[in-house]
Order: C-alpha cells, then sequence, then structure tokens
C-alpha cells in the first residue's frame, strides 16, 4: 500500500514537472529584450513557473516526511491542486505568444500609458492582448497574491508591475468602447488607496445604512433560507462589489470626463438593463449615479449643447426603477448607494484632485479641435503647433461622430462601428504623444 | 468588479491553505514544536472565522488581507455549517478563533480542547477535498476557452 501511494504521487509530481518544461519551452521561443513591452508580464510568467516548481519540491520533502494518514492526504490533496493549477496555466501560451506584438493602434496604447500615470501614478508595463468573451477585463501586478502570500516569493519579481488589458477580440478598433479601460484601472486606484472603505467610513448616514443592511440581511436569508452567518457574508461581499463598481465609474467619467458616459452608455445598454447582480448594479442605477456627477461637474450645457436628444435618453433610463423580482434585497442596496454618492463624489475629487477632467479645460481646444475633425483633417496638433490634448479629442471625436450619424441613442451603435473613423482619431492620438514627446526632449 | 485571485488561484490558496492546516494541527495534537509558517497559517485560519462572524460590511472590503476567493470562503463556510448541523454556528465560529488564537500563541490544548483540534483538522480536510473537487470542475467547464489574466487583481466590467 505505501508502495502504491508513493507512485501514485511520484506520477503526480511528474505530471506538473512536464507542465512546467512545456511552458518554459515557450517562454524561451519568445524573444524578449530587456525592458521592451511586454517583457515585464513574461518575466512574471517566468518567476511564477518557478516557484510552482519550488512548491512541488516541497510537496516532495513534506510527503517523505508525513506522520499519519490525515498528513499524507493532505499533501496529496495539495499536489493534485498545484496540478490543477498548473493544467489551468496552459491558457497562458497564446498570451506569452502575443505580449511583446502589440494588437492594438499605438494612439490608444499611449493613451493608456497617460491613464496609468495619472490615476496609479507609476510606470507599468501595459499589455493589450485579444480576449474571447465580450468584455474588457485588466490584470494588475498578475500573480501576486499567489507568489507572495501562497507560494512564498519575498518580494514581487519586476519592478515595473504589468497591467494586463483584454478586450473583445471583434472591437480592435473600437476606439470610443476601449475607453471602458479607465473603469477597470479605477479598480486599481480603489486598491491602493482602499477608496471603498475611505467612503464607507466618511458615510454621513451610517446609522440609517446600518439599520437598511441589516433589512437586506434578514430579507436574504428569509429568502434563501441560509444562516445569519451566511447571508451578511453574501450581502457584505455584494455591497463592497457595487460600491466599487460605482466608485469606478466615478473616477473614470472624473478623468476622461464625458466621453465615460457615452462608452458606458455604448457598452453597457446592449447588454445589461434595470436587473441587478450580484457584482454589479443595474445599468439604471449606474446612470444616476454618472447624470448626478454631470451635474455637479458643470458638463451638463456641453452634453445638451451637443447631443441633446442622447443625453435625455440617458436621463429618462437613469430614472427607471431597478426590477429586482423576488431578491428584494437589492432595493436596499439601492437605498445604500444613493446615500453613498455624495461621499464617492467627495472621496474620487480628493483622490483625483487636479487630475479631474474639467469642462474648461476640454474648451480650451474644443472648438479648433471640432473645426479640424469636420474637414477630416488629423485633429493631433492646434494651431500654435501644440499637441492637442487626448482627452479633449475624443469627446470632440464622440461629438463629430454624432453630427455624422445623428443625435439619436441608436447612432452610439453606429460611432462604435465606425472603424475608419475610430482608427483615424486612433493615429491622431499617436501623433499628438509623438509631437508632446518630441517637443519635451532637450 | 474586482477579484483578487482568478477561481483557479484562489482553489490552488485554499488548497495550500488546507494542507498546511492539517500539518500545524497533526503538529499540535502530537505536542511537536510549531514553525513560523504553522504560527503564521493558524493566525489566517483565525482571520478566517473572525471575518465569517464581523457584523462589519469593512471587513468584506480589503480582501488583500482574505486569504481566500469568494468561491473558497463560501466553500469553507459550508463545511463548518454542515459540522454545525443547523445550531451553534456562530458560537463554534467563535471557539474555533479563539483556540486558533492560543494555539497560535503557543497554547498547548487542554484535553476539552483536543476534541475542538480534532474537529479542526477534520475540517480542513473537507476544505481540500471541496476546493479540488471544485477546481477540477472548473477545469471542465465548456466556457473557460479563454485564460484569464490573474493577479494581485483581475477588474472585470
Amino acid at each position: 500500500m505505501a508502495a502504491d501511494e508513493a507512485s501514485d504521487f511520484a506520477l503526480l509530481t511528474a505530471a506538473a514537472r512536464r507542465s512546467i518544461t512545456d511552458l518554459r519551452r515557450v517562454l524561451q521561443r519568445v524573444p524578449r529584450p530587456v525592458g521592451e513591452r511586454g517583457s515585464h508580464f513574461l518575466a512574471v510568467i517566468e518567476a511564477t513557473l518557478t516557484a510552482l516548481d519550488a512548491a512541488i519540491s516541497d510537496r516532495e520533502k513534506e510527503f517523505k516526511t508525513a506522520v499519519d494518514d490525515a498528513d499524507k492526504r493532505a499533501v496529496v490533496v495539495a499536489t493534485r491542486q498545484i496540478n490543477s493549477y498548473i493544467m489551468s496555466f496552459h491558457g497562458v501560451t497564446p498570451d506569452i505568444e502575443s505580449a511583446a506584438e502589440p494588437t492594438l493602434g499605438l494612439g490608444f496604447i499611449y493613451f493608456v500609458d497617460q491613464l496609468v500615470a495619472h490615476l496609479l501614478k507609476q510606470k507599468a508595463d501595459v499589455v493589450m492582448l485579444p480576449g474571447l468573451r465580450y468584455n474588457y477585463t485588466t490584470g494588475f501586478r498578475p500573480f501576486e497574491d499567489l507568489l507572495i502570500n501562497d507560494l512564498g516569493m519575498a518580494k514581487y519579481p519586476v519592478s515595473v508591475p504589468p497591467i494586463i488589458v483584454r478586450y473583445p477580440i471583434q472591437e480592435a478598433d473600437s476606439l470610443f468602447l476601449h475607453l471602458i479601460v479607465a473603469h477597470e484601472l479605477g479598480h486599481h486606484v480603489i486598491d491602493q488607496a482602499q477608496l471603498d472603505q475611505d467612503v464607507l467610513k466618511r458615510d454621513p448616514d451610517s446609522a440609517a445604512n446600518a439599520v437598511t443592511f441589516d433589512q437586506a440581511v434578514g430579507e436574504y436569508q428569509k429568502i434563501h433560507k441560509v444562516s445569519a452567518v451566511r447571508a451578511r457574508s453574501e450581502i457584505g461581499g455584494r455591497l463592497i462589489d457595487w460600491l466599487r463598481e460605482l466608485i469606478c465609474d466615478a473616477i473614470a467619467l472624473g478623468i476622461i470626463g464625458p466621453s465615460y458616459l457615452l462608452t458606458f452608455a455604448a457598452f453597457s445598454t446592449p447588454l445589461a438593463g434595470p436587473e441587478p447582480g450580484p457584482s454589479h448594479p443595474p445599468v439604471m442605477i449606474r446612470t444616476k449615479l454618472l447624470i448626478n456627477l454631470i451635474d455637479t461637474w458643470d458638463w451638463r450645457t456641453t452634453l445638451e449643447a451637443q447631443i441633446p436628444k442622447t443625453f435625455s435618453w440617458m436621463e429618462k433610463g437613469s430614472k427607471r426603477a431597478q426590477e429586482a423580482g423576488t431578491k428584494t434585497y437589492y432595493h436596499r442596496l439601492e437605498e445604500i448607494a444613493d446615500r453613498l454618492t455624495e461621499t464617492i463624489r467627495q472621496v474620487v475629487e480628493g483622490k483625483l484632485g487636479g487630475e479631474r477632467y474639467t469642462r474648461r479645460a476640454y474648451e480650451e481646444q474644443s472648438d479648433e479641435l471640432m473645426t479640424l475633425l469636420e474637414n477630416n483633417v488629423l485633429p493631433a496638433q492646434l494651431g500654435d503647433r501644440s499637441p492637442s490634448e487626448h482627452r479633449a479629442m475624443i469627446l470632440a471625436g464622440w461629438f463629430s461622430a454624432f453630427s455624422r450619424h445623428k443625435d439619436e441613442p441608436a447612432a452610439l451603435v453606429k460611432v462604435v462601428g465606425d472603424s475608419g473613423y475610430q482608427s483615424f482619431l486612433t493615429k491622431a492620438l499617436e501623433m499628438s504623444a509623438l509631437l508632446e514627446t518630441w517637443q519635451a526632449l532637450p | 468588479m474586482i477579484e483578487r485571485k482568478s477561481r483557479e488561484e484562489g482553489a490552488l490558496s485554499a488548497g495550500l491553505l488546507a494542507e498546511k492546516m492539517v500539518l500545524a494541527l497533526g503538529r499540535v495534537l502530537r505536542s511537536d514544536p510549531l514553525t513560523d509558517e504553522d504560527k503564521r497559517v493558524l493566525a489566517s485560519a483565525r482571520d478566517l472565522f473572525e471575518t465569517m462572524t464581523s457584523r462589519d460590511v469593512l471587513v468584506f472590503g480589503p480582501r488583500a488581507s482574505r486569504m481566500l476567493d469568494d468561491g473558497s470562503y463560501f466553500d469553507a463556510l459550508e463545511v463548518v455549517e454542515v459540522q454545525a448541523n443547523g445550531d451553534e454556528l456562530e458560537e463554534r465560529l467563535n471557539r474555533y478563533a479563539e483556540l486558533l488564537k492560543k494555539l497560535a500563541d503557543g497554547h498547548d490544548p487542554t484535553n476539552a480542547e483536543q476534541d475542538d483540534v480534532r474537529s479542526l483538522r477534520e475540517l480542513f480536510t473537507e476544505v481540500g477535498e471541496t476546493t479540488l473537487a471544485r477546481a477540477n470542475e472548473a477545469s471542465r467547464a465548456p466556457e473557460d476557452a479563454t485564460w484569464r489574466p490573474t493577479k494581485q487583481a483581475t477588474s472585470l466590467f
């Protein structure tokens, strides 16, 4: 029996090592010039493989010194778990191969570099990869928790952390949709600065919100027939997740202005309605917050002047009722979110400070940019030879696109489907970034 | 939405925590000396039970300090719920948290406490097996066509 156990265990470790060797071979095939885009991401993958290899060696030592059956069983289960993880890691193969080859227009990549600098105040290795799901995701400091907390690595293996941005594979040219990245980066800002904690700590209605929270827990417990402990965890998790989404929307609107509202409407409205989910508030609650911030941050006149019909449609949508069905506890979460709106604004304003994009900054360039766009001239440079500001270029780009496709909600689809126009704008972003770099040279 | 751990990473973390807990509690039962790593793991498990009984919404926020992803957290809670069999769940969680604190501080369990140490060891054996089963199911899921960039944090729109 003991010999069988040892043989079974040896098979597990051999399988894990074979996978690690296969993945290392893929890494070795990819050229990795030091400091180039993607190289830091690949260095993290290599470090993760090394740490997994070491974890297998650790299990081999533990198996030899296991004292009783429970010890031995635990080591075998953990080794299977490592094996299972390494097998799932095979999915990284196409990303290794495309990490060093940007698949999106350079103009957008430079724009993301700039957003990262504004929001995270650091340099990062921004890697853009196509994904098979119709969604945007970002991964900041990939594998950090695993490496440090679970696999015992003393520190993160690279000093320039990777940010992996994944976009829907069919949307490579959809600059206007890619702006969702501003929201995604917001999640990492929350993480860095614990903005969600800040909002809850500064909650001026904490007593009322505590009562509403307890009501939500009670309703969850009754509807799902679970323990109070589980109901509290479920509701607490939902509240924090909703809160983070709302803070990210506020960050994105704050950093890129109304372009985010339009991107949000174009991306979210076809996919989600007034139905809530455990991780995301329904679209109408998010739109309600965004419209509130449009007013507070003084953008209403711009939107009413440029796209009155589309903006009015968004406002009407924000006033719809949430449709939670039997899950009444989501109405309690909406009550809490409504009470926290002003605090969210204050916390995000405090975090963004002078980085927040303002109507005044836009209007300094908007007339000139609109004229260039109306005449199909690349809006990369202004009359005084200075480079155009990227956020102004994108917002003017949105408005100019509406004038081409008509001011109506359905035009959102036509605008994001106009890949020629978005490639033109992306080229303008690239040229403007180049000009900026050129002019900054000593 | 932000995920501090992908489903696969979360299952691996839970599996490793469960294994370390079984080994550490074995040493407690045999009165073998605990390593620093054992004490760290006992403290992590105590945090887990304290989170389950907390009435403070803030504990669901800083997931940086939570060693488990949501799936593994609820796996662990389910195992305790089954052990408690419908009654005294919070009391049991509080008792476990208190005991783990004492063990991490080097306390030798009394005879009465040894029963709870054995229950905890069984609990973590089951947590390891449950999370492994979930990881295996996930690897067979047809929708798993893509590898998600995992991280310290992944955000999903």
